[in-house]
């Protein structure tokens, strides 16, 4: 239950970190034009390609108690990234940060250009414009990279193994937790807590499904 | 008077333009696709970065200076309606026609320019469940809710039928007449800019390569001619928008399609004798084999 409830809290704040992190960068990703931004898209959608034991490896090489970051987040937080939950938020919001950007970006894409130019010439500003024109007309968008953000932080598992270390009660979650009873032969436990997430990460996308209709209708 | 002078290169494509519009007449540009006009449109609206030149308005400040001062897109006071409408589609039509607006009286204003527009009962409906006719109509009370200097229409007729893109036209033609505001209008249709304009312009290759009032210059200069022949009226068929009219003349037989009112005009009937005078740019030609 521990492990659920961790897997939980860490796709809650991966999901949530992600939309705020995320929704900037697929804006400027779609309508900013600038040297290096082929790189940045890159280098966002690059955890999709990527071995996760890859991207924790370089985690601990980075974040890890000899390096200079991890010395110096040391000594600013008091606590380190490495074995930490606040380790495993970090390495799950870099992992599933093209989860969470692409559907934006193209939701962002998908404003037709006509209808901003409209809400310009009608004297409106940044803010004006993005939140009455751009963001209720990429909604579903939104919608989409928070519910995929949750469904695949809650199923990682070689990012949360190589940065969190399977710590039971600390950075144990669901998905450790059940390698685990696998290696130990109990059959019934693992069936339970894959039944679990099987069944979440099901009704995720079914109301992702349900609200993304409802709101093409409403629009 | 506005005072336009922009040059502007994208690509291979550059633009060069002077033309000075005189304030509350019925302005077109007119010219073939890849022109430059709709550019040009955005340009004068400030939805074009990298521009130079200089844009003096009758009213506050220019646009744009030589020096380079360029007063941004949404603090210039331009209309601009759309090839397609461009509403916000999550937007009551109501809401709408309020974006450009501010102040205490929005509602009352709104009202007012959708009963201008003729959907005052249509206030609550969204976008889609309008008529393209009705979109445009919107479009354009929302274009005109700000009050601009200049009002720019980017080809509004072409997604529209025949019938209603004629009963938009007429309504534009009447607003704008009423309340004299300043239009700046893209199409390439030659009949269009005859039936509407006060003053035609002429785009080729990003460049003003004429100027004048549609008779002279769609008749005068370049497109001589205009002929008459004496006809019978044998049948009028009419819809409530235009007749068609069945004449014989040097005893053949031929259909024209003309407009309502000028039947109810003339008093037009079967059997009238009548004299058909026909411009030139009512007609086109092909080679046949």
């Amino acid at each position: 239950m521990a492990a659920l409830l961790l897997s939980f809290e860490l796709a809650f704040w991966t999901a949530l970190s992600l939309i705020i992190i995320g929704m900037p960068l697929a804006y400027v990703l779609v309508y900013c034009r600038f040297f290096g931004r082929m790189l940045l898209e890159a280098c966002v959608t690059m955890p999709l390609v990527l071995p996760p034991t890859v991207l924790g490896f370089y985690f601990l090489v980075f974040f890890g108690h000899e390096s200079a970051a991890g010395k110096m987040i040391e000594a600013v937080f008091g606590t380190s990234l490495v074995f930490t939950f606040s380790g495993l938020l970090v390495a799950s919001i870099l992992y599933s940060l093209p989860f969470a950007v692409q559907p934006m970006q193209r939701a962002f894409e998908a404003v037709p250009n006509s209808v901003r130019d409209a809400a310009i010439v009608l004297g409106a500003g940044f803010w004006k414009r993005f939140l009455r024109v751009e963001l209720p007309l990429a909604w579903p968008g939104v919608f989409s990279a928070l519910v995929m953000a949750f469904s695949h932080t809650l199923g990682e598992f070689g990012v949360v193994l190589m940065v969190g270390g399977n710590i039971p009660g600390e950075t144990q979650t669901a998905s450790l937790l059940i390698y685990d009873h696998v290696q130990s032969f109990n059959e019934a436990a693992a069936h339970g807590l894959s039944l679990v997430l099987l069944l979440i990460s099901m009704l995720s996308i079914l109301a992702m499904l349900a609200i993304q209709r409802r709101i093409q209708c409403y629009v | 008077m506005f005072d336009i002078w922009l040059q502007y290169m994208k690509g291979r494509f550059v633009l060069d333009v002077k033309m000075r519009m005189q304030a509350g007449k019925f302005h077109i540009l007119l010219g073939p696709s890849g022109a430059g006009k709709s550019t040009l449109l955005r340009l004068i609206a400030g939805l074009e970065s990298d521009v130079n030149g200089k844009i003096e308005v009758p009213k506050g400040k220019p646009w744009l200076t030589p020096e380079g001062a360029v007063l941004p897109a949404r603090s210039r006071s331009v209309g601009l309606m759309f090839q397609h409408h461009a509403l916000f589609p999550h937007l009551t039509v109501e809401k709408n026609v309020a974006f450009g607006l501010s102040g205490d009286d929005i509602s009352d204003q709104v009202r007012k320019l959708l009963l201008a527009v003729g959907l005052e009962e249509r206030g609550k409906a969204r976008p889609s469940q309008l008529s393209g006719g009705e979109c445009q109509r919107v479009a354009l009370a929302r274009a005109l809710a700000p009050q601009p200097e200049l009002l720019l229409l980017d080809e509004p007729f072409s997604s529209l039928d025949g019938k209603t893109s004629r009963e938009v036209e007429q309504l534009i033609r009447d607003l704008q007449r009423r309340e004299n505001f300043t239009v700046l209008m893209v199409t390439h249709n030659r009949s269009e800019a005859y039936r509407l304009a006060d003053h035609v312009w002429l785009m080729k290759e990003g460049r003003i390569i004429d100027g004048g009032e549609p008779d002279q210059l769609l008749l005068g200069k370049r497109i001589s001619g205009r002929f008459q022949m004496q006809a019978e009226v044998c049948e009028l068929d009419t819809d409530g928008l235009m007749a068609k009219v069945e004449l014989l003349a040097e005893g053949r037989r031929f259909f024209v399609l003309i407009d309502e009112t000028t039947v109810r005009e003339q008093s037009i009937k079967a059997g009238n004798r009548v004299v058909l005078t026909a411009k030139a740019t009512d007609f086109s030609l092909q080679t046949i084999e």
